[in-house]
């Protein structure tokens, strides 16, 4: 679905833009070039009126350790409030699927930060925005 | 007793008393009995006596002034005893002050025996060993007798050997010595028994003596008393007499003696000699005075008397030249034989040297001749054989060269021939020499064809790589010419898709800056206010100061251990103490090989040696 | 369009041995060599972009230098789970500070928990001659990174030759990147 804007990543290879995030295609990714924290910042979709929150988002990746997700109500991407911290399991390199629960409220920016990975780059497939 | 003036003896003689003290002083001053002294000394110890005695210490006031001037004593005989005290002197005169002082005097004279007895015993001490000392003198003095008559006889024998002497000369010396020896033993002996003899002699006269006194004294014994005092009587006169003999004898001998010294200063009187040898020119000049007066009365003689009286002279003479002249020949004759005898001898002598000499001297040139011969024998032979055989091949070629010129003489070209020939020979050694260069030359250029070759070949390979690429390329570009720049409107397409694509990237990139930069100064803030925090805070502080010295620390620490590492390092001596023990070990192997190899005994002292070796080196190591 | 990876690299050593030394060297240049010993306190880090031969790849080294003793080396303790790389540096004049080796090996090695540790080991001040008996043998330090699959250098801080290990690194990264990269693309 669209909506969700990828506005910054902490990692850029031009083969794998962070477009290939949202662009639902699970072949698709996005790559870290090394070291951690990495960070990637979304915008949320604002309702027009009557929209309902984001319940959820969905994530598919590899080689996160430690996801920590953090949301900002402000007009800007700053003062960031940590919402949780998601443990994935260690896939060996193969794809964790993670469905993250945003608890409500009306945030405007979403930063999901990989604190720890299991192997020296990690990669996000797919985000997806639950409703 | 006033003290007599003692002007007598003037200055108080120094022998004594060592203070001259003006004498007339002490006629006035309170006399004490101090002789010599000045009253100064007696007022003290009268004072001292007083005192002490009514102390009643009698003892130690008495005994601290001991005087010898107490003494009553002569003053060289010239003034008398001074006995008495005049004047205050001592209260009483106890019996206990004679008893101290006579107490004083034996334990002085105590005293003094002890010492003359210690000195007695001293000088007994020495005199023994002056005596032991004398006889162990006495001992070594024969011990070195002895021994200097064995160092003689050694010198001796010393001697001969070094003259070559025989044995049998050595022998008979031996001989003759003891001959010698014999004889003046048997002259001792002799001698011994007469002096025996002389002693028995001696002894039986006088034993002969005795009993003739005896005799005469049973006799007179025998005799009457009367006669008996005769005879005492006449026997002191005797004795009288005798000694009157003896005092006149000296008399006469002293004045024998004073007689003949003077008699001697009379001779050596200057007079005296002037006298004597003034007589004897008186008698000399009386004498030719004479002699004149006789030959005057010769020349008074009537001439043929004289002429006779010559004659007489002459034939004197001339006896007397004969016979002066005979003895002259027969010492020259003595001289002449013992003069050849004597040379006769020397040349002897020197033959004898010269020939044994000589002899040995050839005998030894010989046999080192003999010596050297033998043993450059065989490399000698071999140097002859080899030169024997050069010179026989060298005799060979001559002759086969001979025979050939001959041979040639007689085929012997003319002398244009040979001219001809000579120069054909220049001409084809130039010809020779220029063909050898040019092959040189051949050589240099066959070589650079070769590498030019070889150039070729590689470059044939490289042109054919480069016109495979160019091929390609050329293909390449062919198809791009087609496919792409052909094409232009595809190129154009193509240009503007990519241009949109970097478009958007840079759209993309822009955002992501933007978005970057914001979240790094939010982030940024908050780091510097974190720091802020950090530097504020006091443990902050103390810790950067704690780390500091915990730096400077560790860098002291790394400096000391760099040293002592460096140090050990150098010191090490594990490497030079590993040497040493593999190196005595070896040698140790190798001198106890040495003794196995050989059987000889004597060999144990190396190993032992090498033993001690190892051991010290190894003891020297763990010290 | 370069592709800018960045790893994170970690020097592991006994105090003293040329740590320091080596991570300026190598990001400053040797003017930089520093011969007396300045006890590193804390952490210092240093970057330096590394150019992968005949690719459009640039690999920024992030060199994390800490002090030797254990109290400096506490600071760095929680970066040994998330290095990329590990850099083991003794002193081949110091036997103690190669057999230390094995210690830091299996802390770090405890630390990521026996997942795979990528690093090197240099053999540091091998300007000094190592035929004396005190030292360090070269044989004896490629014995210790084979049997752990860690690769072998001789470096001289003094000298500058600091490069080699560290280009090594910045290679075998961007090649894991790619590894893993066409891996996913495979999935």
């Amino acid at each position: 679905m669209a909506g969700l804007k990828v506005m910054m990543v902490s990692s850029m290879d031009d083969r794998h833009l962070p477009q290939m995030m949202t662009d639902g295609n699970e072949r698709t990714f996005w790559i870290s070039t090394g070291m951690y924290p990495q960070e990637i910042l979304l915008e949320l979709p604002q309702g027009q009126g009557g929209a309902k929150p984001p319940r959820g988002i969905q994530i598919s990746s590899t080689g996160i350790r430690v996801l920590q997700v953090e949301a900002s109500t402000g007009p800007a991407p700053i003062n960031f409030e940590r919402l949780q911290d998601v443990e994935l399991p260690n896939r060996s390199g193969g794809l964790q699927t993670e469905t993250i629960a945003l608890a409500g409220g009306s945030w405007r920016y979403l930063r999901l930060r990989v604190a720890r990975g299991w192997s020296d780059f990690c990669s996000v497939h797919k985000l997806l925005l639950m409703l | 007793m006033q003290r007599p003036s003692s002007r007598g003896y003037g200055p108080t003689p120094p022998s004594r008393m060592g203070i001259a003290a003006p004498p007339g002083t002490g006629v006035t001053r309170p006399i004490t009995g101090s002789l010599g002294y000045g009253g100064v000394p007696g007022t003290a110890m009268r004072g001292r006596m007083g005192t002490a005695m009514r102390d009643g210490a009698i003892g130690v006031g008495v005994a601290t002034e001991v005087k010898v001037a107490d003494r009553p004593v002569t003053q060289q005989g010239l003034m008398g005893m001074k006995t008495g005290q005049i004047g205050p002197g001592r209260q009483v005169y106890d019996r206990s002050y004679y008893m101290t002082q006579l107490r004083q005097k034996t334990g002085e004279l105590m005293n003094e025996i002890n010492r003359f007895r210690q000195e007695i015993d001293t000088i007994q001490n020495d005199t023994s060993l002056f005596q032991q000392y004398e006889r162990r003198y006495d001992e070594l003095i024969k011990k070195v007798r002895t021994l200097e008559g064995d160092l003689a006889d050694y010198n001796l024998a010393l001697d001969k050997q070094r003259h070559d002497t025989r044995p049998e000369e050595v022998q008979h010396m031996f001989k003759v010595l003891k001959t010698q020896n014999d004889q003046q033993r048997a002259i001792l002996d002799s001698i011994f028994l007469e002096k025996k003899q002389n002693e028995e002699q001696i002894a039986s006269v006088e034993d002969e003596i005795e009993k003739v006194r005896k005799a005469s004294e049973e006799r007179l014994n025998e005799l009457h008393p009367d006669q008996r005092e005769q005879y005492e009587g006449f026997q002191n006169e005797n004795e009288t007499l005798l000694q009157e003999v003896r005092a006149h004898r000296a008399e006469l001998d002293d004045v024998t003696r004073r007689l003949a010294d003077v008699e001697a200063r009379l001779r050596s009187d200057a007079y005296r000699l002037k006298f004597q040898q003034l007589r004897e020119a008186a008698s000399e000049l009386q004498e030719r005075k004479g002699e004149l007066e006789k030959l005057t009365a010769h020349t008074r003689l009537s001439i043929p008397e004289q002429r006779e009286l010559l004659k007489t002279k002459v034939r004197d003479d001339n006896a007397v030249i004969v016979q002066s002249e005979q003895q002259v020949g027969e010492v020259r004759a003595d001289i002449d034989r013992y003069r050849r005898q004597l040379q006769e001898l020397e040349e002897e002598g020197k033959h004898m040297k010269e020939n044994e000499h000589e002899k040995y001297q050839l005998l030894f040139r010989k046999d080192q001749e003999m010596t050297t011969f033998m043993a450059n024998y065989e490399s000698a032979r071999q140097a002859e054989e080899e030169h024997i055989q050069a010179k026989q091949s060298r005799v060979v070629s001559l002759l086969e060269s001979i025979t050939r010129s001959c041979e040639r003489q007689a085929a012997m070209p003319t002398s244009d021939r040979v001219k001809d020939m000579t120069e054909e020979l220049d001409f084809k050694s130039e010809q020779l020499g220029n063909a050898q260069t040019t092959h040189v030359r051949l050589q240099g250029e066959l070589q650079k064809r070769h590498e030019e070759l070889q150039k070729i070949t590689t470059l044939d390979e490289k042109i054919a790589a480069e016109l495979q690429s160019l091929e390609e390329r050329r293909q390449f570009m062919t198809q791009e010419m087609a496919g792409k720049l052909s094409d232009v409107d595809r190129v154009r397409e193509d240009g503007r898709r990519e241009k949109i694509e970097l478009e958007e990237r840079r759209e993309r990139l822009y955002g992501r800056r933007d978005v970057l930069k914001q979240q790094v100064n939010f982030v940024k803030i908050n780091l510097d206010s974190k720091r802020q925090l950090l530097a504020d805070h006091e443990t902050h502080q103390a810790l950067e100061t704690q780390e500091q010295k915990l730096k400077h620390f560790e860098q002291n620490l790394y400096h000391l251990r760099t040293f002592i590492h460096s140090k050990t390092a150098e010191s090490d001596f594990e490497q030079q103490r590993k040497a040493c023990t593999q190196l005595v070990e070896q040698l140790n192997q190798l001198m106890v090989k040495a003794q196995t190899t050989s059987a000889m005994g004597p060999l144990s002292g190396p190993t032992s040696m090498g033993l001690n070796i190892g051991g010290g080196v190894n003891t020297m190591t763990i010290r | 369009m370069a592709l800018r990876l960045r790893c994170k690299v970690l020097l592991i050593g006994d105090p003293a041995v040329g740590k320091t030394a080596i991570s300026q060297t190598f990001s400053h240049g040797l003017h930089h060599f520093r011969k007396d010993y300045a006890m590193t306190t804390g952490v210092d880090v240093y970057m330096k972009p590394i150019k992968i031969p005949e690719q459009p790849v640039c690999v920024e080294l992030f060199v994390l230098d800490a002090g030797g003793d254990d109290y400096t080396q506490e600071l760095l303790k929680p970066h040994y789970a998330t290095a990329n790389a590990f850099v083991f540096v003794y002193d081949v004049t110091s036997l103690d500070s190669f057999h230390h080796l094995r210690s830091w090996y299996e802390r770090v090695q405890a630390a990521r928990e026996n997942a795979a540790v990528v690093g090197v080991v240099l053999a540091n001040k091998s300007d000094y001659d190592t035929s004396g008996h005190n030292m360090v043998k070269p044989h004896m330090g490629q014995e210790f990174a084979k049997a752990r699959g860690l690769e072998f250098f001789d470096t001289s801080a003094l000298r500058g030759e600091v490069e080699v290990p560290l280009c090594f690194l910045a290679e075998v990264f961007a090649s894991s990147y790619e590894e893993r990269r066409l891996a996913l693309l495979e999935m």
